[in-house]
């Protein structure tokens, strides 16, 4: 056995393709020293480890419980408008009903006290600037999107952006499979 | 005597099987009187929308009003997402309720009693709408209601 280990050294060691310094230049540039290959190919194999791993206990976290009943609700889109001249209530409820009416819209309400016509809808159905041109046409007004400028705000803010909390949540739903 | 003994039994299980069956049908959850979670997102919208056009709720909501008039509904959407889940909850649906407590989500923000009863007006509007029983509506509000020490004055 250690015979043909020995044996098998030797041989591997003969057929060893020798090292010419006659190659071409461009050649050997581009080749990377065999410590540096083995160092990039090494680090490629451990990220590629470490992110199936991260990945894995992703699924795994998504998956713990079951998605709560909020992620089969469709998601909607909202837009605030100020109707400048929107005092009287009538004219308030006639908006609200007409634009309540229209398809895509999810909830609709119109305040004569801040002259506000707040909608909320779905995306793929309707539009805020269609919804705009609406209330407009209802009111025979030019409607503005609402500014709350100037209003001083109240209580603490959360420091992470609300989009990077609802795109984490989004994707742990999309692979929970329970 | 063993026919006796067979109608006896079969008339045991019988009356104890259907006694199992009244046992197993509990009265339906508020949850499922309301309509289930389609019935109550209907609400949670209408209810959003009547918060956004009230003047006397600017004060707390501006950051989030900002941000719908900026064009952005992330905000609006996450709030829409917590409401569905506390409602639901709160009516004995299988939600889970997983965002702040009351209290550190209204910190700060000093809420009025005034602006509590104009918030819980504009929820009664949104259940309004919808024609929700008064026996129903009473008993979410009376839920939720429960909450004002948490909310008020923090
Ligand atoms: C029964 C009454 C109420 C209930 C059930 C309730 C429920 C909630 C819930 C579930 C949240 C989200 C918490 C989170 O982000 O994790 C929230 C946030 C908030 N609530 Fe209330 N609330 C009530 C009353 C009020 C009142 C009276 C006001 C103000 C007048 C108010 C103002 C706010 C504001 C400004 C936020 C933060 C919204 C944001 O910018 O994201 N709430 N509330």
């Amino acid at each position: 056995m250690y015979l043909f280990i020995l044996w098998r050294r030797n041989f591997k060691k003969k057929n060893q393709p020798t090292k010419s310094i006659l190659r071409p230049l461009a050649v050997s540039t581009t080749k990377q020293p065999p410590i540096m290959k083995a160092i990039l190919s090494k680090t490629l194999k451990t990220s590629a480890y470490t992110l199936a791993i991260l990945f894995g206990a992703f699924v795994v976290y998504a998956n713990w419980e079951p998605a709560p009943m909020h992620a089969y609700v469709k998601p909607i889109s909202m837009t605030i408008l100020k109707v400048n001249g929107l005092t009287d209530l009538g004219e308030a409820n006639e908006v609200k009903e007409k634009v309540s009416k229209t398809s895509g819209v999810t909830a609709c309400a119109a305040n004569p006290a801040s002259q506000l016509v707040s909608i909320t809808f779905d995306p793929e159905q309707t539009s805020a600037q269609s919804l705009t041109q609406l209330v407009s046409n209802i009111t025979n007004t030019d409607v503005q999107n609402a500014s709350f400028e100037g209003v001083e705000p109240s209580g603490p803010e959360c420091p992470v952006p609300h989009e990077y909390i609802l795109a984490f949540e989004r994707a742990k739903y999309a692979l929970c499979f329970r | 005597m063993k026919k006796t003994l067979l109608i006896f039994s079969v008339a045991l299980v019988t009356l104890m099987s259907s006694c199992k069956k009244e046992e197993e049908t509990p009265a339906p959850t508020l949850y499922e009187r309301l309509g289930g979670v389609n019935a109550i997102s209907a609400v949670v919208d209408q209810f959003i929308a009547n918060v956004a056009a009230n003047p006397k709720m600017v004060r707390t909501f501006k950051p989030l009003l900002d941000e719908v008039a900026a064009g952005k509904t992330t905000r609006v959407t996450a709030l829409r997402n917590n409401l569905i889940d506390q409602i639901g909850q709160a009516s004995g649906g299988p939600q889970v309720y997983k965002g702040k407590d009351m209290v550190t989500a209204h910190k700060g923000m000093k809420i009025t009693d005034d602006e509590f009863n104009s918030l819980v007006n504009d929820l009664v509007m949104a259940l309004d709408k919808f024609k929700v029983p008064t026996t129903e509506k009473n008993e979410l509000l009376g839920v939720l209601g429960g909450l004002k020490g948490m909310i008020v004055n923090q």
